[in-house]
């Protein structure tokens, strides 16, 4: 019953045209104003374990970034909480030897735990907004060895803004286009066809796109050895497959591909 | 006094022995004494009213000691010594002529000091002895006298001198042999700080055993100073003659120096400072070491030169400066990593050591409970099945690490082989910890367990807990190359001190007797070693029990590099620490007026069994470009080992190639045909393009024997340079050696004696009665004491009988 509640207030919200282009323009001002307001965890229980209490080898750090989403609904960063990472990691625990946490952890960039999880995932960065500290500090984060993977952004507009984001991280390194032939994508399953992974709200309207995303793209960030730092999952929403692995309505073969995915991602992130 | 009471000098009683010239039978001399004991029994008794007994037992005790006194002196005491014969005895005088006894002191050399002290001697000596000056500085050159000498020489090599003269002179007997020196034998065989100087055990057994079996006493004069204290010297220099690129090696001076507070070390490669240090000495004088880091950086040959800033009053320069060869070997060390999980750990391992140009890392990562992801693969299907199952795969590399692996997951063939690649190869091993690794992965149980330094503990309980701890630098780890942070030792316990913490830790049990603990760490329950080590048959074992030393890298800023420098260090000791299938060497790497060459090499198969029968050939290059090709010799003693000797006659630097090329029937008897697994197993593997000649022939053999087919011989080159220098050794070990002079005149009989004392040798040599000599029969009868005795005897008799009023 929760959930289908919990459906039916996304596809409400989903389902809201994209905002004109003047409303996104203004939203670093906006999360410029709320960046100094503090975070509000959704369940103080759940922020980040620290490594007292984390007993296993990964964590599942998601990122939790200022910024209210302007439709309403609430952080962006919670988008997919916690359902998408408990059942991602009941996946990895089963596909891999990865001794994962059951549970992920949350981080913000201000934060020193930030460091204790060289993996990072950050959603809806379609509204990532940083200052330039926030900038620095996942600057620092990725150079010392650090990965993030980013997902469900939608659309030109949205790209734009993450674009701006990582030119405030990176102003010297280009987003890349990451080929099937490119390693992440073999170092544990041999992802040699690529399709687009939709949210549950446009499948449920027939199609797999969002905001004008029609072409998904697989970009990357990488380091001076071409090790990939950000993997960007643009134009697709992995976070919904993930979470919606167990929905009879949601296509397995979308699920299945997007675990392929993220088992290869954070192969990926603790081989290179 | 003595000789006018006896007669003969007390060193004539104390060499010879005392008999009885008379012919007449023992037996009479002994009646005669029973005779006298009876007829003195029987005078006496006849006083028996007019003396008591005391008093008749003290007169017959006199009277009988001087009448068996008589009776011993008719039968001719004699003293039987043996006596040079005057002109048929010869002395050899050498004057040690060499460079170092031009050193001035007092306004005198060392040379004309030596001069002196003999001078008096030859005219004395020649009074018993034929004389035999010489001068000698590589060897002896007899002289007519010491008024001209040939110029100095570049070496000094007393003890090969000193069998020389003994050797030469069994034609003539010799009573003795005077040397006057300061000591300082710059031979290969006792040259301090060259090479095998301070070793060459058995060789030095060896000539002290020849020298004493002359019989012939030799007396050393010992010229100039024991210590010098304004002169600064390199006494030594301990520095590897070959590394890999990228890595630090650490060059240990020895500098003799008195006083002085402060030095300033400059190393330079050809004209380039690399290195300067200011080093503060023990104003107790004596000798210290100086520790330098010198970075290899890339592949090539370092012409290192050390020098010692020289102080104004500095009486020989020549010896503040020594040169080094530092061969940077363009070739990688070979590393497995087997790790059985992913894990941060292997992440950052893989990323601190990628650029390390000497390192070449292969891993082989579970990442499944049947798949293995493979980096640095040399082929698609290079470990395919995982860890290696044959002594060729695994022994191929120099070093291997184990990472969250429990034992059960290897076979005990593949448990052994890690205990043989330890212990018969001679390779390097490095156990890290986790969840399922040592004691939580079963490793106790393992053989591998003896190889490591450490106990692994049968424990009911998890060891493994990823709880934050600090590594803490013990007192082994704070000059150790491995966890050299900075040259300076404060520094680099502060850099410790200051690290993040590790992100897990895992006990173990104790240090195994003969490890050693670099790090440690203190827990709640009590301190344990972090990273230890322990060499282990013919190789090295350590043991790293965390997984969280990615925090360093995580916890410091992106541009520190001390994660990058702790793994590179590492895999630098674990891949250096190996020994290699071609080991090509000299007797020493720097040759000061030396130009004879030993050149040694060891060679093993890929299994690294001993190779008696391949072709080991040195190509020797000089500096002036002109090259020899020298066919070493295999060993008859020991397998695998070759040597040959040559000559290396111009100055400069030599390059040494020596190659080894498997003869046919060894190569056929070596090749193994490599057993396949062909499981279901899935691979993924990242594979590297090799441009490493050798590496990829030895992949073609390997290729070829899987493949079941009869490849080519094998050739492996090893690389080395030496360096020639003439003129410089006797500026070095510039101090009076009297230990030496000492125990040269101790084995052979003969003493030591300074400049002052040396006027006594005469005396000695002929007091000693080494040489041709005459037994001659010395008559006693006629010595004062005798009569002296007699009459004591009997005017104390009367003294006695006077006093009791019976005269």
């Amino acid at each position: 019953m929760a959930n289908q509640m919990l459906s039916l207030f996304l596809a409400i919200v989903h389902g809201i045209r994209r905002l004109p282009v003047y409303v996104i323009l203004t939203v670093p001002c906006i999360t410029a104003i709320a960046q100094a307001q503090t975070v509000t965890s959704p369940d103080p229980g759940h922020r980040h374990p620290v490594a007292s209490d984390n007993q296993h080898e990964f964590a599942f750090a998601r990122l939790v970034y200022n910024g209210e989403d302007l439709d309403g609904w609430g952080p962006r960063w919670r988008v997919d909480w916690p359902e998408a990472e408990t059942h991602l990691l009941a996946g990895i625990d089963r596909l891999t030897r990865v001794d994962a946490n059951p549970n992920g952890a949350l981080v913000q960039l201000s934060d020193d735990a930030i460091f204790d999880y060289p993996w990072l995932y950050a959603v809806e960065v379609g509204s990532l907004s940083l200052n330039d500290y926030e900038a620095a500090r996942l600057r620092e984060y990725l150079l010392r060895g650090g990965f993030l993977m980013v997902d469900d952004f939608h659309g030109p507009y949205q790209w734009d803004n993450f674009a701006y984001a990582m030119q405030q991280v990176f102003p010297d390194r280009r987003i890349k286009h990451l080929s099937t032939e490119n390693e992440i994508f073999h170092v544990l399953y041999e992802i040699n066809e690529r399709q687009q992974i939709p949210g549950l709200r446009p499948l449920r309207e027939g199609r797999t796109w969002e905001r004008g995303g029609n072409v998904p793209h697989w970009r990357g960030i990488s380091d001076d050895d071409g090790r990939v730092m950000v993997a960007i999952n643009f134009n697709m929403d992995l976070g919904d497959a993930w979470e919606h692995a167990d929905w009879a309505e949601y296509p397995e073969p979308y699920s299945a591909m997007a675990y392929r995915f993220a088992v290869n991602y954070v192969i990926y992130s603790m081989t290179h | 006094m003595f000789e006018w009471l006896f007669k003969y000098p007390k060193s004539d009683f104390d060499a010879g022995e005392i008999s009885f010239a008379s012919t007449w039978p023992a037996w009479l001399f002994w009646l005669l004494i029973a005779i006298v004991a009876i007829l003195l029994c029987v005078s006496l008794w006849q006083q028996r009213r007019q003396l008591s007994a005391g008093k008749r037992w003290l007169l017959g005790i006199l009277q009988f000691g001087m009448l068996a006194g008589l009776i011993a002196l008719l039968w001719q005491p004699v003293l039987g010594v043996k006596t040079l014969v005057p002109g048929e005895n010869a002395v050899a005088v050498l004057v040690d002529n060499s460079g170092s006894m031009g050193l001035e002191h007092d306004g005198q050399s060392r040379l004309q000091k030596a001069l002196g002290s003999v001078d008096g001697l030859l005219t004395d000596l020649q009074r018993n002895f034929s004389v035999l000056p010489g001068s000698f500085g590589e060897q002896i050159r007899w002289q007519q006298d010491f008024d001209e000498l040939p110029p100095p020489a570049n070496q000094s090599h007393i003890a090969n001198t000193l069998l020389d003269v003994l050797g030469q002179a069994r034609s003539q007997p010799l009573a003795a042999v005077v040397v006057a020196t300061d000591g300082s034998d710059n031979s290969p065989l006792f040259g301090p700080g060259f090479g095998s100087g301070d070793g060459g055990g058995s060789q030095k057994r060896d000539f002290w055993q020849q020298l004493a079996a002359f019989d012939v006493p030799v007396h050393t004069v010992g010229v100039g100073r024991e210590s010098i204290p304004e002169d600064l010297e390199i006494v030594d220099i301990e520095l590897a003659d070959k590394t890999l690129p990228g890595s630090v090696e650490e060059a240990r001076l020895t500098v003799r120096h008195g006083a002085q507070d402060k030095v300033t070390v400059k190393v330079y490669s050809g004209d380039d400072i690399i290195a300067l240090v200011d080093h503060t000495l023990p104003g107790t004088g004596g000798q210290s070491t100086v520790s330098i880091d010198l970075d290899a950086n890339e592949a090539g040959l370092r012409e290192l030169r050390f020098e010692i800033e020289a102080a104004d009053d500095d009486p020989v320069i020549a010896n503040n400066t020594r040169r080094k060869l530092l061969q940077v070997a363009d070739q990688q060390r070979r590393i497995l990593y087997f790790e059985g999980e992913p894990r941060w750990e292997y992440k950052f391992i893989r990323r601190a050591v990628t650029d390390s140009p000497g390192l070449e890392l292969t891993t082989i990562l579970r990442t499944t409970p049947n798949k293995f992801y493979r980096q640095g693969v040399k082929s698609a299907d290079q470990h395919a099945d995982g860890f290696p199952d044959n002594k060729r795969e695994l022994y191929a590399y120099d070093a291997l690490i184990i990472g969250n692996v429990e034992s059960i997951s290897l076979t005990p063939v593949q448990q052994q082989l890690i205990h043989d690649y330890v212990a018969e190869r001679g390779g390097s091993l490095l156990m890290l910890a986790g969840k399922n690794a040592l004691a939580d992965g079963g490793w106790q149980n393992s053989p591998v367990a003896t190889a490591l330094p450490v106990e692994l503990p049968n424990s009911s309980t998890p060891t493994f807990a990823r709880i934050r701890a600090k590594a803490t630098l013990t007192v082994s780890g704070i000059n150790s190359p491995i966890t050299q942070l900075d040259n300076d030792p404060d520094a680099n316990l502060k850099r410790w001190a200051e690290m993040p913490e590790l992100a897990d830790f895992q006990r173990t049990g104790k240090l195994k007797p003969g490890a050693t603990a670099l790090l440690g760490v203190d827990l709640a329950d009590g301190s344990y070693p972090l990273l230890s080590y322990q060499r282990y048959g013919k190789g090295t074992s350590y043991l790293l029990a965390s997984s969280g030393t990615w925090r360093w890298q995580m916890q410091l800023p992106s541009e520190d590099q001390t994660h990058e420098i702790f793994w590179k260090q590492l895999m630098q000791s674990l891949g250096a620490a190996a020994v290699q299938r071609l080991q090509a060497s000299t007797d020493k790497p720097v040759y000061l007026d030396n130009n004879r060459i030993e050149l040694l090499a060891t060679y093993l198969d890929d299994e690294f069994e001993p190779v008696s029968n391949a072709n080991i050939i040195a190509t020797l290059t000089a500096p002036d470009g002109s090259s020899k090709a020298i066919t070493l010799k295999p060993s008859t003693t020991i397998a695998g080992s070759y040597s040959a000797e040559t000559d290396a006659d111009i100055n400069g630097s030599w390059k040494l190639e020596i190659s080894a090329t498997d003869n046919k029937d060894t190569a056929q008897t070596t090749r193994r045909t490599t057993v396949i697994n062909t499981g279901e197993s899935a691979v993924q593997a990242e594979v590297i393009e090799d441009t490493d000649a050798g590496v990829a022939a030895e992949a073609v053999n390997a290729a070829n024997a899987e493949a079941g087919t009869e490849s080519a011989p094998e050739t492996t080159t090893q690389t080395r340079w030496i360096y020639r220098q003439d003129g410089a050794a006797e500026n070095f070990a510039l101090p009076q050696n009297t230990a030496f002079l000492k125990r040269v005149a101790s084995e052979t009989g003969g003493s030591y004696w300074n400049t002052e004392s040396a006027t006594g040798v005469a005396d000695a040599i002929r007091e000693a009665r080494t040489g041709i000599v005459r037994q001659q029969m010395l008559p006693l009868w006629n010595a004062p004491i005798f009569f002296l005795l007699l009459l004591g005897l009997k005017l104390l008799e009367w003294a006695m009988r006077l006093y009791w009023g019976r005269l």
